[in-house]
């Protein structure tokens, strides 16, 4: 298991986000499957990203009824989410690659 | 989409959480019942869900952060806490909210009168280019111009100036037909066509008379008048009206902010083309086209890009042209430029002497702002420092220094803002009495501070921006240590550092010095203002009343029937019961109407050589009536009609000055020009005041007003009993001559004169209201610095006199240091107004700035109400209960 980078919950929300709407759990379980439980962080820190995003227009929501009848809010990416989760992949492709080569050599 | 969600955020704060609430449970929910489907047992899989969610309250709290209007929500918890925390010191609350409150008010009340005086610049176009234009001929200045000769000027500077207008002023009677024809005259100003397009002036109503229309019978009125006497009917566009008799068509209505172009003098109702000259004005034929009838004042508009420098030139080959050409009238002429930016009125004052006084009184509007927020901020620091274990509490809670800082500076925010309400009835009280020292005038006058939202407006602005970089101090002082020697410093309630201990000896020295500045100050000049009043104006000021009347403003009147009018009133006023000596005159000394004559021996061409005299013309038995004493020779006769060379009667300092060696009795002058006619000395009377008081002595001489009949006239009544009685006797007098004449300003000779006393006594007014201002804020001060030395030591005292310290010893603890700094700062205060010229020498009157009375009483005043505030401060700490103070901890 390993700790979340500082912001990069965000990026991981916004690549489950990218398959479709989901409710909140439905986030936390996706990035979970994604990721096969690697990174270690608070359930429930989903939940100021998620705000944090909306503020920013990336994702958007909307409270919708569950297929069991729960009253949920489900969120979606915005056309601006996505284009903003192409620029934040390619710049964690470029720092990583970058960390990669400093570290590499070993 | 996005503001409205945030909108509800900041709306509906409560529900917002709720959704989150829910949104965070439904979460641990989903999460619990995934876990009881991979076989976790209910009870087990709810706990494994709380704990992987990691703990609501914290996410919410951390959610509700990443709102971008979360600082909204956190400054009104600011201000909430700031109102509940001034509530529980209301002693605190109070003093710094009326300090604030009348430092601002009155302020703004006194910038506000200054600002409608001197600095409120006409209500035209572009008043920065307007000049009054005046000739000058040796001591002789501001001298009107004749009609031909500003059209001669107005052509000659056409590159110089985009246009000249030309204007006089005088009362005329306006009525309508059928109503009462006795109506009270009102103030006229005759003007060339270009007046209003030249000054750039927009009508409230109608339209203005243009170019072209010189003689048509149309006049502009007033907003003023059109309030007053037509209750702002907006038909009033095309109404007939009669003034002195002549029918004319109102065509416009001015702004009501428009009053003309002159300070001080009367608040024109009505403006008429000069064309209609022969129908308005009495007696004034020819007044367009004689060069001699010089009545007219000039305002020019200098065009774009042209120098101060050039138009000077300018206007000074044009006055040697007119000197060329017309030798005997402009001799030795010269022209005057004026700024005519602001209201303006070089008779009294020149607009610089004006804008002086101004700056004068507005740096100790800024002075008293000063000391105001000095106050506030050593009240606050005060307050910060005993408040010290409030900010460890919430230090310790785990609150950032940038919070504290937020949260002590919304403090002196909300502080300043009650500062601010307070300082709204101060303003409009002070407003008021400033309106109601200003003298009443015959025609109502432009002088009229009003309560100016404006004025208002930039002092709380001021303030406000005071109490932030005041409070800054405070605040960083509260919140800048760390939280280990806020705690040890509650512990042992030592002194609240040594750099902010300093700040606050300089601001008690600070405060001291500019409160005592302001206070002798003031002293000198309510002392000078003093003396002015008790000076001898050279005439009788009581037991005297005056009214002017000019019968031939009304149609009905010819030259011949004004005299005969005049010689029956006389005859009248002189029988009539209780009355002492009575006589007409042109103007009374002091009344601000008078004029002055350039005055020539006889033989002699050179007219700048010549005195200037102040020129009037009486009826005999004026002098009398007015208490002027004749040093030599007599007064007028009736006889004086008929002698063959022109009497004339001369003051001391006219005699002296051209005659030092003889007597002047019989000796032979003439005015104006080498072919005046000419006059023989009969009699010298002392000078007295003339125009304003304060003035050096000044020339003056009298001609017989039978010899040289006006309509218009100032009627003076000596006599016995009260003026208000004195005064009904005289209007049944003329009622009985003729009951439709008006006549106007009927009232005391102290009445009359008031204009010459208005201005020094709200200037005595304004400087006593300063000095009272500053000394009541240097006692407030002293006092908060005091009281706050007390309450940070109160553990100390107790000890001390636990150990049997007396309480003159306690006091000198206290207050000692303080009121050492105190009266170091007065001092120095008081000195430097004796020392260091400020600009206030000019305003003096009999009195110097190192006056040692004025110096030595203030100071000793400015003392004792110091070290009273300071020892009714420090009593308390003599008062302590020792067992109680010790026990506070």
């Amino acid at each position: 298991m390993v700790e979340v980078l500082q912001g990069t919950l965000d990026l991981l929300i916004l690549k489950a986000l990218l398959f479709g709407p989901l409710h909140g759990w439905g986030i936390s379980k996706r990035v979970r499957q994604l990721s096969n439980d690697a990174f270690h962080v608070y359930q429930g820190s989903l939940y100021p990203a998620l705000y944090r995003l909306e503020d920013k227009d990336w994702v958007d929501s909307d409270w919708d009824e569950s297929p069991e009848g729960r009253r949920v809010r489900v969120y979606r990416l915005t056309a601006k989410g996505k284009r903003a989760f192409a620029a934040e992949r390619e710049n964690w492709r470029v720092f990583a690659e970058t960390l990669d080569l400093v570290l590499g050599a070993e | 989409m996005k503001l409205g969600r945030q909108l509800r955020k900041l709306l509906r704060p409560a529900e917002v959480a709720r959704e989150i609430e829910e949104e965070m449970q439904l979460h641990i929910r989903l999460e619990a019942d995934d876990l009881i489907r991979q076989g976790v047992p209910p009870a087990e899989a709810e706990r494994q869900a709380r704990l992987a969610f990691g703990g609501v309250g914290r996410f919410t709290e951390e959610a509700r952060d990443a709102w971008p209007l979360r600082w909204v929500q956190r400054a009104a918890a600011d201000v909430r806490y700031a109102l509940r925390s001034l509530r529980q010191t209301p002693a605190f609350t109070l003093t710094a909210t009326v300090a604030l409150g009348v430092a601002m008010g009155a302020n703004a009340a006194v910038f506000g009168a200054i600002d409608s005086l001197a600095l409120r610049p006409l209500a035209v176009r572009e008043p920065g280019s307007l000049y009054a234009i005046y000739g000058a001929q040796g001591e002789a200045t501001l001298l009107p111009f004749s009609y031909p000769t500003y059209e001669d000027i107005a052509r000659d500077q056409a590159a110089t100036f985009t246009g000249l207008v030309a204007f006089s002023e005088g009362p005329v009677i306006i009525s309508e037909p059928g109503r009462d024809e006795a109506a009270p005259p009102v103030w006229a100003v005759h003007t060339s066509d270009n007046y209003f397009a030249e000054l750039g002036v927009v009508p409230a109503l109608g339209a203005f008379y243009r170019a072209g229309d010189l003689a048509s019978p149309v006049l502009v009125i007033s907003h003023a008048l059109w309030t007053s006497r037509f209750a702002q009917d907006p038909r009033i566009i095309g109404r007939i009206v009669r003034i002195n008799g002549s029918t004319f068509t109102i065509i416009g209505v001015a702004p009501a902010q428009f009053s003309g172009t002159r300070l001080f003098t009367y608040d024109p109702a009505v403006w008429i083309p000069i064309g209609m000259h022969a129908q308005t004005i009495p007696a004034s034929a020819g007044l367009l086209t004689n060069r001699a009838l010089s009545r007219f004042h000039l305002v020019g508009r200098v065009r774009h890009g042209v120098t101060e420098a050039q138009v000077r030139s300018s206007v000074d080959r044009v006055a040697r042209d007119l000197a060329a050409r017309f030798p005997d009238q402009y001799r030795a002429l010269e022209i005057s430029l004026t700024s005519n930016r602001t209201p303006i009125n070089p008779w009294l004052a020149s607009p610089e002497r004006i804008a002086l006084i101004g700056r004068i009184a507005l740096i100790g509007c800024l002075l008293v702002l000063v000391i105001a927020c000095a106050n506030v901020s050593s009240l606050l620091i005060a307050r910060t420092t005993v408040r010290r274990q409030e900010i460890a509490v919430r230090v310790s809670l785990g609150a950032s220094r940038g919070r504290l800082v937020q949260q002590l500076l919304t403090e002196s925010l909300v502080l300043a803002a009650l500062g601010a309400l307070a300082a709204i009835p101060v303003h409009y009280l002070a407003t008021r009495g400033l309106v109601t020292l200003m003298p009443t005038l015959e025609y109502a006058s432009t002088l009229r501070p009003a309560a100016s939202s404006r004025v208002l407006f930039w002092g709380v602005l001021l303030t406000v921006g005071a109490a932030l970089v005041f409070g800054l101090g405070p605040a960083l002082q509260g919140a800048g240590r760390g939280l280990a020697t806020a705690v040890r410093e509650t512990a042992g309630r030592g002194g609240g550092g040594r750099r902010w201990a300093r700040f606050r000896e300089a601001l008690v020295v600070g405060q001291a010095l500019v409160s005592a500045l302001v206070l002798v100050a003031g002293g000198l000049l309510v002392r000078s203002l003093q003396r002015a009043r008790e000076q001898d104006p050279g005439f009788q000021l009581d037991h005297a009343i005056a009214f002017t009347v000019d019968p031939e403003l009304s149609p009905l009147y010819d030259r011949a029937r004004t005299r005969q009018f005049y010689s029956r009133l006389d005859a009248d006023l002189a029988g009539l019961p209780g009355v002492r000596a009575s006589g007409r005159a042109l103007s009374i000394p002091l009344d601000g109407s008078g004029g002055a004559v350039r005055v020539l021996l006889d033989g002699e061409t050179d007219v700048k050589a010549g005195p200037a005299a102040e020129f009037n013309l009486i009826t005999p038995g004026f002098l009398t009536a007015l208490g002027t004493p004749i040093l030599e020779g007599r007064e007028f006769i009736p006889d004086d009609t008929a002698a063959t060379v022109e009497p004339v009667i001369v003051n001391d300092v006219l005699a002296h000055r051209l005659w030092p060696e003889s007597s002047a009795l019989g000796k032979r002058l003439r005015l104006q020009s080498a072919n005046g006619s000419l006059l023989v000395v009969v009699g010298i009377a002392r000078a007295s005041l003339y125009r304003t008081l304060g003035e050096r002595p000044r020339a003056a001489l009298w001609l017989s007003w039978d010899r040289n009949p006006r309509s218009w006239t100032v009627v003076l009544v000596r006599g016995d009993g009260s003026s208000a009685g004195l005064a009904a006797r005289v209007q049944r007098t003329v009622r009985a001559i003729d009951p439709s004449l008006p006549i106007s300003g009927l009232g005391s000779l102290r009445d009359h004169i008031s204009v010459a006393y208005a201005a020094v006594e709200t200037a005595a007014a304004g400087a006593l209201a300063f000095a009272g201002l500053g000394l009541l804020l240097a006692a407030s001060g002293i006092f908060g610095i005091i009281a706050y030395a007390v309450s940070q030591r109160q553990r100390e005292i107790g000890i001390r006199m636990a150990l049997g310290a007396r309480p003159s010893s306690v006091l000198r603890l206290v207050a000692g240091r303080a009121l050492l700094l105190t009266f170091a700062g007065g001092l120095t205060g008081g000195l430097a107004v004796a020392l260091v010229p400020m600009g206030l020498d000019s305003l003096l009157l009999g009195v110097t700035r190192g006056d040692a009375a004025v110096l030595v009483s203030a100071t000793l005043l400015f003392g004792i109400v110091a070290a009273l505030a300071a020892l009714s401060a420090a009593w308390r700490a003599v008062r302590l209960n020792p067992m109680s103070v010790l026990r506070l901890d």
